[in-house]
């Protein structure tokens, strides 16, 4: 691990108290997302506009979250 | 939650934000993209909902858990949000055109990808990394 790889590895530790209360939610999200990748590229297409529906959908409902006080 | 169980979440999530974007058509790309967006929203929107921290409030009430989120850290993550979320719809809708050119694709995703990379850059260096050391 260089020293650029190393500062970015701290850093990131640093991340630990604010990812403390969701990151397992974070992590699922994620893992959800990726296996999606996996599945349309196994399956060689495009997501659906139900997908993409999907998926806006979700990101809509936590930024609504995030810039509501 | 164990500590190493965090970190592999933490480097789950950088590599989502940092990685050299999954996929083999644009879309897929930047389909990717957003559901890495997404996944980063989750732990913000919980920091978000933290009361805000006051003179009189403990920043910190259980080791490694905040009790409180920063005014000034929450208005800083919206505006990188706010540029993210406007790249990243910039990008869905060129890779969705039927009309878009190779360059207008790639300019694109490649601006949703540094707005990415600043959101996440914004969570480290100017709000997570001062309101953790704080």
């Amino acid at each position: 691990m260089n020293p650029t790889q190393l500062a970015f590895a701290l850093t990131l530790l640093d991340l630990v108290p604010l990812l403390i209360r969701g990151v397992s939610g974070a992590v699922v999200a994620f893992q959800e997302g990726r296996a999606k990748m996996d599945e349309l590229v196994a399956e060689n297409r495009d997501p659906t506009p139900e997908e993409w529906d999907a998926l806006d959908q979700n990101i809509a409902r936590l930024r609504d979250d995030l810039h509501t006080d | 939650m164990k500590i190493r169980h965090l970190i592999a979440g933490l480097a789950v999530l950088a590599l989502a934000a940092c990685a050299t974007p999954r996929g083999e058509t644009p879309q897929q790309v930047v389909f990717g993209l957003k559901s890495d967006y997404r996944a980063l929203l989750i732990p913000v929107v919980e920091y978000e909902a933290l009361p805000r921290c006051t003179d009189k409030t403990p920043e910190v009430l259980v080791p490694g858990e905040l009790a409180c989120s920063d005014e000034t850290v929450v208005e800083l993550i919206r505006r990188a949000d706010r540029h993210a979320f406007t790249a990243l719809e910039s990008a869905s809708d060129v890779v969705r055109s039927p009309v878009a050119t190779d360059d207008t694709i790639q300019l694109a995703i490649r601006s949703a990808e540094t707005a990415l990379r600043v959101l996440t850059q914004v969570l480290v260096d100017e709000g997570v990394y001062g309101e953790v050391t704080r």
